[in-house]
């Protein structure tokens, strides 16, 4: 009897280590897998041959659902109460001789913490959206599914990524696709806004990568240069945001006196990269690729756009921009400030004069975003918090739009607000998804849209460094975004039911794929709505420790 | 259990209410609809009654909420009296206005809808009640902002209805946003939102800096919330057209949800206020009551008559706040709750009989149809006129003396204006009711002492017959029997009559008589309000008896002239005559200057902007990458006909060279003779030039 229990004891003892060793294993390359699963499925789409086209779209689901479950539970074994980096893995990639200007060190590093867990939760989220929602997508499948998965791939290495070079490879990675995706899937103009949205991100990136460039040659790596006796160049975040890594008399170094045309070398970086970063996030006035993108584009690639990408530069901005520089960073609230400000009002003034519902959301989300920027500038706790958990909430709320504005496409092939009126009596269903959504981009309270305004103006009103005005022309942005949603709700929703060109009969409220996504969505915004610590809880340290370096 | 979780539980049972019924709108029958929803009601009344008994007062229950870094942000339920009261006053309203509707809107496609948004809109201002921070107020305040849109343009396909709808939503926003930036301040200059904390941090002020102008600019931009919530001046707007609504839900809007936010926000936060604030809120709260009334004694709508009075009525709540006396303007909330929604649910009930007209002027002698709808109407009418013996004197007359109180303390004779102009308003509201009660339910025969003296008799006899049948027991069995019989058959006979309908106004009407709140119909202090609320005044029985006179002269002259007025106007127009007459009818033209000045400019420039924005932004996008195409284009002239041309021109060359210095070999003796003799010229000319 003995004997046996210890068998059984041994074997169970076995077992619990194959089970901690086996977690152990995943945990360290959870972040891993949440990249290469996309790229994985990427590939396995394109060896598959044609004739499968049906499996196409359920292996980009599946990718998805399977990288959102892991995203859960990265979240949950999120450790609220630590600043740094969690989940941090760390390889040796590229180590390259400089000669006299020592050594270039880059690393497959990636991790998270509070910045960008919240932005890591909104893409598992938004990419299985986009993945439902190309379900509609007939044409060329297998092309179009390789692309996404690869997409998805390069959007999650970008908020995960904690190398500059990493990060930037993943950046540029994701143009590629997006520009197929939209130069092939996209509507009538969509080779001008393919080839635009590309020309026009890549040059923001050109000046990233200047700035990276740099960088890279202004720190070193102080663990190592200490080993191994040569300066060893980095691109680690964690060693970037550190002033005591920078070279004496590099260019970079905050002390450096070097000037660029009349400049100091670190203003002239921050310039580039608030360029660069504002071209991707967008901030007026570097906006005008973001309507046509958007219009052009197809449904689920426009969720993806208007939910993701354009977090990818608020997200640059945060940890790059501000992060490495917040000596100017101090000096360029006013800027910031009132990039955010103009970008409220004039996406809103922008919004409210289209008479195409797409073009109309995608200027309301240029508005939005300019609460990002606002929030940030003010440097306070408040603020910065607001700026992430409205990152997210737009997130939701942007990609619960388009896919509202989809609904209308895919029916009628047309998307003019006039051509529409009383679709609430025919779509009931339809109809409660555009309320939560139109109300919750509209600030409504229990809705994700208020906390995010509430907290970045807030933060605006707290900041020591910018006056009380700048945050009170950003109300008027409220009002604005108010008139906008209730007038399009009244015009295409209220009133007896009409479309032109008697497309009555086309309007058919939603089938189940479309409940399930816009029904999810909206249950989420409610959810982040009440519960905000959802999102402030994970960002609170991480903020806070952000904040200690200004 | 503690209160905190029977306000839980509660809310949770509105939100059930609101998210079933929404879902299961169609499918459910009305009764069934209606019934949920007025069992989901009444638990609350229950509720609301038993945490008055239960334990706490006065206490803030917090749970955390957030955190963002260091800073928490809690739930905070506030419990204390004020809580309490509107708790259960909104509640109760809230029922009536339920039962009302199950007949009202009978028969409407969207009956499950509309049940279900009166769910969430009660939810949402009972939020707003038990919220004990400026952050949870202004949730609830925004949805409660929601629910009347929704309910507002209830009828979606009625542009008309949608129209007020968003009006009604944007011109709240715009106060809203005033609102936001005062708790915006708040949380600065006092670190925290919430209330409780905030009222103790600016009682330990001292007299200067509670006046300094910060503390003024907070106040009035938390006055801005309750400027459009509460239809004050430059934002009343919306209110009138808030009618195109259906009328239980003008009920409650007017009398325990909406607009009773407003004046619930101010009484909170009162000690907050600095005496500039108060002084404005004085001062606009009058000329709101001037300019509400005015507007009213002109109008031929039913119900935006009402709505007018509504104003005026706020106004002086409004008034009341301002003069100091918050306890007295609370009342003035009570009461006014009661009468103005028994007077919206029989004006419900007169526009149901006259199948959807609302023109008064088509109305007459209902007095006859409906005459339990007359009564109601009547009762309710006569305590909006500060009629005594009616609730609506006894808060009129308070407030009333407590703004002659305040004027006699301020330096300036000046300031009397404020109590005079209230004074001569309420006259005006007995006037505008008088009118209304004569056009809707009398004729031009009548006469009202003999209305009086009859409805005295028909009670005097009824009562006698009562107390006859009581006495005379023993003498006569069965005459006494047969008595009670009749008696029964009589009220089964009555009760047949009264409907739902019926029946909530007439709990309306009784709540808005004097004694349900006083024992001495002519003394507010000797009412159970200010038994649980302190009084802030002392009584001036001279300004009672002035405000009776006033009251009474008001009705007496709205007697005589509408009597008259009544011949004249049998056409159809609108408008009614005269130039002043049709200003005020319009509200002051205040909706078309805003969409003069605001509306009109911000759809004419934001095309303008859009254009700016495509061809001049976008225009200088597109021209960098055609300036880059022709650059490009020149690069490829360039190339082609210089470099590449230049390189021809070496190829040219030498292959020209070659094909002259070929004709040179051709195989010809003389040929060569004559290249040999040249070269040596040639050569020989060098030699000797050098």
């Amino acid at each position: 009897m003995k004997n046996r229990e210890k068998i059984f004891n041994k074997r169970n003892v076995c077992g619990q280590w194959t089970i901690d060793y086996g977690l152990k294993f995943m945990n360290n390359f959870l972040l891993s897998a949440l990249i290469f699963l996309p790229l994985a499925g990427s590939v396995m789409v394109l060896l598959l041959p044609s004739t499968y086209r049906d499996s196409f779209r359920w292996i980009s689901i599946i990718v998805s659902v399977i990288n959102l479950l892991n995203i859960i539970s990265l979240y949950n074994n999120f450790d609220i109460k630590v600043s740094n980096y969690q989940f941090v893995e760390q390889h040796e990639w590229i180590r390259m001789s400089l000669g006299n200007l020592g050594v270039l060190s880059i690393d497959y590093l990636l991790g998270v913490d509070g910045i960008n867990m919240p932005m890591l939760l909104l893409s598992g989220i938004v990419l299985l959206i986009g993945s439902i929602s190309s379900f509609t997508i007939e044409y060329r499948q297998k092309a179009y599914h390789s692309l996404y998965l690869l997409l998805s791939g390069s959007i999650i290495g970008c908020f995960v990524s904690l190398d500059f070079f990493l990060f930037f490879l993943f950046f540029e990675f994701m143009l590629l696709p997006m520009y197929f995706l939209i130069g092939i899937w996209g509507g009538e103009r969509r080779e001008y806004a393919a080839i635009k949205f590309f020309i026009y991100t890549l040059v923001g990136s050109i000046l990233i990568l200047i700035v990276m460039i740099g960088l890279s040659m202004s720190v070193k790596d102080s663990f190592f240069s200490q080993e191994s006796g040569r300066t060893v160049h980095t691109f680690d975040f964690r060693q970037l945001a550190d002033f005591k890594n920078y070279i004496a008399h590099s260019i970079l170094h905050p002390f450096e006196k070097q000037m660029i045309f009349g400049i100091s070398a670190r203003l002239f970086a921050f310039i580039l990269l608030i360029v660069g970063f504002g071209i991707k996030l967008p901030s007026v006035p570097f906006h005008t690729w973001l309507p046509d993108a958007h219009v052009e584009a197809p449904t689920p690639v426009s969720v993806v756009l208007a939910g993701i990408l354009l977090k990818v530069g608020a997200y640059g901005f945060i940890r790059i921009a501000y992060g490495f520089f917040p000596d100017i960073a101090f000096q360029f609230t006013y800027i910031v400030a009132g990039a955010g400000v103009i970008s409220i009002i004039y996406g809103a003034f922008n919004a409210l004069a289209q008479e195409d519902l797409k073009k109309m959301i995608a200027y309301s989300s240029i508005s939005h975003m300019g609460f990002v920027l606002l929030g940030l500038a003010s440097l306070t706790v408040e603020g910065v918090n607001g700026a992430i958990y409205q990152m997210f909430g737009h997130g939701l709320l942007s990609a619960m739009l388009f896919l509202v504005a989809g609904v209308i496409y895919d029916r009628t092939h047309n998307r003019l607000i006039e051509n529409f009126r009383g679709l609430s009596g025919a779509m009931p269903y339809f109809t409660l998804a555009v309320a939560v959504a139109f109300f919750g981009a509209l600030g409504l309270p229990t809705l994700p849209g208020f906390m995010g305004e509430f907290f970045t103006i807030l933060g605006g009103f707290q900041s020591e460094i910018l006056p009380n005005w700048v945050s009170m022309i950003a109300m008027l942005g409220i009002v604005l975004s108010a008139a906008y949603f209730l007038w399009t709700l009244q015009k295409m929703f209220f009133g007896t039911f009409w479309a032109n060109r008697n497309q009555e009969v086309n309007m058919k409220d939603l089938d189940f794929r479309e409940i399930v996504m816009l029904y999810s969505l909206s249950a989420l915004s409610i959810i982040f709505g009440i519960f905000p610590s959802l999102i402030f809880d994970i960002s609170g340290e991480s903020v806070k420790a952000f904040l200690n370096g200004f | 259990m503690s209160a905190d979780l029977v306000i839980l539980i509660n809310i949770l049972f509105y939100l059930f209410g609101f998210s079933f019924l929404l879902y299961k709108r169609n499918q459910l029958s009305e009764q069934s609809i209606g019934l949920l929803s007025i069992i989901i009601n009444f638990i609350g009344i229950i509720f609301s009654m038993g945490i008055r008994l239960s334990d706490i007062s006065g206490d803030v229950i917090s749970y955390n909420w957030f955190y963002i870094s260091d800073k928490l942000f809690t739930i905070d339920i506030l419990l204390n009296d004020l809580t309490y009261l509107m708790y259960f006053l909104v509640q109760f309203i809230a029922l009536w206005v339920q039962v009302f509707s199950l007949k009202y809107m009978q028969g409407d496609p969207s009956f499950g809808r509309f049940y279900a948004y009166l769910n969430l809109f009660i939810l949402a201002m009972i939020g707003i009640i038990i919220s004990g921070n400026l952050l949870m107020i202004f949730m609830f305040w925004e949805l409660v902002g929601l629910c009347s849109y929704l309910l507002v343009g209830f009828w979606y396909e009625k542009k008309s209805a949608t129209n007020a709808a968003m009006k009604a939503f944007l011109v709240n926003r715009i106060g809203d946003v005033g609102f936001f930036i005062g708790i915006l301040l708040v949380y600065r200059y006092f670190g925290t939102l919430d209330v409780t904390a905030i009222i103790e941090k600016s009682q330990v002020m001292s007299a200067t800096s509670m006046n300094s102008p910060i503390m003024t600019t907070i106040g009035l931009l938390l006055f801005c919330g309750c400027i459009a919530k509460s239809a004050q001046l430059p934002l009343q707007v919306w209110l009138p057209d808030a009618m195109e609504g259906p009328t239980p839900v003008s009920a409650l809007i007017h009398a325990a949800t909406m607009v009773a936010a407003g004046i619930f926000l101010m009484a909170r936060i009162e000690p907050v206020l600095s005496p500039d604030t108060h002084l404005v809120m004085a001062i606009l709260g009058m000329l709101t009551m001037f300019f509400g009334a005015c507007s009213a004694l002109v109008q031929y709508d039913i119900k935006k008559l009402l709505a007018f009075s509504t104003i005026s009525q706020l106004g002086l709540m409004v008034v009341g706040i301002g003069v100091g006396a918050v306890n007295t303007a609370l009342f003035h909330l009570v009461t006014h709750a009661f009468f103005k929604a028994g007077l919206f649910l029989s004006a419900g009930a007169v526009i149901q009989h006259m199948h959807h007209e609302q023109d008064m002027r088509k109305m007459g002698n209902l007095r006859r149809e409906i005459p339990i709808i007359y009564y109601t109407f009547t009762i309710c009418a006569a305590a909006l006129a500060g009629i005594p013996f009616f609730s609506g004197f006894l808060s009129k007359d308070a407030i009333l003396v407590a703004s002659f109180e305040w004027a006699s303390h301020q330096p300036k004779q000046i300031y009397f204006i404020i109590p005079t102009v209230c004074l001569v308003v309420s006259g005006l509201s007995a006037y505008y009711m008088m009118r209304q009660v004569f056009l809707v339910f009398l004729e031009r025969e009548d006469n009202p002492l003999e209305l009086i003296s009859s409805s005295a008799k028909s009670l005097y006899k009824n009562v006698a017959k009562r107390i006859e049948g009581i006495v005379n027991i023993e003498e006569d069995e069965e005459r006494q029997q047969a008595e009670i019989r009749h008696s029964e058959e009589d009220l089964f006979g009555f009760l047949s009559k009264v409907g739902s309908m019926e029946f909530s106004c007439i709990i309306m009407a009784i709540a808005s008589i004097g004694f349900v709140f006083a024992t001495n119909p002519f003394s507010p202090e000797s009412s159970w309000f200010f038994q649980t609320f302190h009084n802030e005044t002392k009584s001036y029985q001279w300004i009672s008896y002035i405000a009776i006179l006033v009251a009474l002269n008001g009705v007496l002259l709205g007697y005589i002239f509408t009597k008259d007025e009544s011949y004249q106007l049998n056409n159809d127009e609108l408008e009614p005559k005269g130039e002043i007459a049709n200003i005020v009818f319009k509200n002051y033209y205040l909706s078309d200057i805003y969409q003069t000045v605001f509306v009109k400019p911000l759809l004419w420039i934001s095309p303008k902007i859009n254009l700016f924005d495509r061809k001049i932004i976008d225009g200088l996008v597109n021209s960098v990458g055609y300036l880059i195409v022709v650059w490009a284009s020149l690069n490829h002239w360039f190339e082609r006909n210089i470099i590449d041309s230049f390189v021809d021109l070496v190829a040219n060359t030498s292959a020209k060279i070659g094909s002259y210095t070929r004709q040179i070999q051709n195989g010809k003796a003389q040929t060569y003779i004559i290249t040999i003799f040249v070269c040596l010229v040639f050569m020989m000319i060098l030699l000797m030039v050098k």
